[in-house]
């Protein structure tokens, strides 16, 4: 996978590392493309490395978390959830504060992380985090949707600093066209990344991971800088 | 106790400051709590326009009567936060309520941290106050005072437990608009009726069961919504 550095022109300012705390990453999306079966393979491919924290925003109560708890993949500890009153957009973008509480009980019960993923809500294409939550965010598609998703836009396609586009393996099913994808999420991005991915094995999360690795690091460094 | 039907003498600051903690985008944490009317939806009583109406009125004169005197006594600031928190906790049987007030009392204090920073409220062994003691030392930073916090909380009330009957049971928003509209006297006159609280022992004590009810029922919902 193609990895650019960014450069953030003309966006907001970032979480600085200095405030201490983990690196946090959101992933949002659509219903049913994939979100929590992305974060339960991630916490499989980078839990043996890292100290993970896992918040999910349920349209309904704490499904999603009650699915990663039973698949084992941490800690139940280390697994949060937060209930978002039917609008699980305002609660990662216009009112941050549950997930803000949410983040910090986690870290001070369970002592430093190095990494929190904050899975939001299922939405639509305009969903997008506040910086003042995340650090990176991530924008979870699936083929399935229909391949012409990408060219539609929206903050999430358009600026999310890795696209995922999830079920590969589903694409001569449905007819969907991977070559349209590719070149509808290129003009929508430019040098902003996009992963190709398939779940039907947890490695196939393997790209995401090693992104996450990389701007982990870069975060970190910027620290030091 | 003031008159009913005094009106408020405000200047266009204490106005403003008022718009600004009144305005449903600024982040109180409020958006993901239904007071109850999760619950109360769920169980059928409230179910139209009409029966939302006089569940929201009820509420003002009960439960927000005695947040807006709590937070008078905040914005007043002449008794320690402590004594009004400890008045109003005993207030307060829900467990649910209780806890929802603390998590968004703690949402205030996180906005307040960064809109005023050191000057955040705190009790003296450094948790947040409950919701209503919270907005009242908010409404005197933002500069406004008692009257504009007891309207803040009244006004809360009704706008929080409206916007998520909307929300639960997709009611036209023109009537839900019309339902404030017609419990606007209300709203003022609840906060007028607490202006002379003498001091935490003076709290209201009025209760009504059926949102101590749905506070708790609220938690037994599956699945729900919102966080209370």
């Amino acid at each position: 996978m193609h990895l650019p550095h960014h450069t953030h022109h003309n966006e907001p300012p970032r979480r600085s590392p200095a405030h201490g705390g983990a690196f946090r990453v959101g992933i949002g999306g659509p219903v049913g493309t994939g979100k929590t079966a992305l974060v339960a393979a991630l916490c499989g491919l980078l839990a043996d490395g890292l100290r993970i924290g896992v918040v999910t925003n349920d349209i309904y109560t704490t499904e999603d978390a009650d699915t990663l708890r039973r698949r084992g993949v941490l800690p139940a500890e280390r697994i949060g959830a937060v209930q978002t009153g039917c609008c699980p957009h305002t609660a990662i973008r216009d009112d941050i504060t549950a997930n803000l509480d949410a983040i910090e009980d986690m870290e001070q019960r369970e002592g430093p992380l190095d990494l929190v993923l904050l899975e939001s809500g299922g939405d639509n294409l305009t969903l997008t985090f506040s910086t003042g939550l995340i650090d990176v965010q991530l924008f979870v598609l699936d083929v399935a949707g229909g391949d012409k998703v990408p060219r539609k836009g929206g903050p999430g396609v358009t600026r999310s600093d890795l696209l995922v586009i999830n079920k590969t393996d589903l694409a001569p099913l449905v007819g969907a066209d991977l070559d349209v994808m590719a070149r509808d999420s290129e003009a929508q991005r430019g040098e902003l990344p996009v992963a190709f991915i398939s779940l039907v094995d947890p490695s196939g999360a393997q790209p995401v991971a090693d992104w996450i690795v990389h701007e982990l690091a870069r975060w970190r460094a910027d620290a030091v800088a | 106790m003031a008159a009913a039907g005094t009106t408020f003498s405000s200047d266009a600051s204490a106005a403003s400051a008022l718009l600004l903690l009144a305005d449903g985008r600024f982040p109180d944490g409020s958006h993901a709590h239904s007071f109850g009317m999760e619950a109360a939806v769920t169980a059928g009583r409230v179910h139209d326009p009409g029966s939302l109406g006089r569940y929201i009125e009820v509420r003002l004169w009960t439960t927000a009567r005695t947040d807006a005197a709590a937070a008078v006594l905040a914005a007043r600031g002449g008794d320690r936060l402590d004594a009004v928190d400890d008045a109003l906790t005993v207030r307060l049987p829900s467990s649910s309520a209780r806890q929802a007030s603390r998590s968004l009392g703690r949402s205030l204090v996180r906005t307040a941290a960064r809109l005023w920073p050191g000057q955040e409220p705190r009790l003296a062994d450094g948790r947040p106050p409950l919701q209503p003691i919270a907005l009242g030392a908010v409404a005197t930073l933002s500069g406004c005072g008692p009257q504009e916090a007891a309207l803040c909380v009244t006004h809360g009330a009704a706008a929080a437990l409206s916007s998520a009957a909307l929300r639960l049971l997709g009611l036209d928003p023109f009537e839900v608009a019309g339902v404030l509209a017609d419990l606007r006297g209300a709203v003022a006159q609840v906060a007028e009726s607490v202006q002379e609280t003498a001091g935490p022992s003076d709290l209201p004590t009025a209760s009504t069961p059926l949102a101590e009810l749905d506070a708790e029922l609220q938690r037994t919902i599956e699945p729900r919504l919102f966080g209370s």
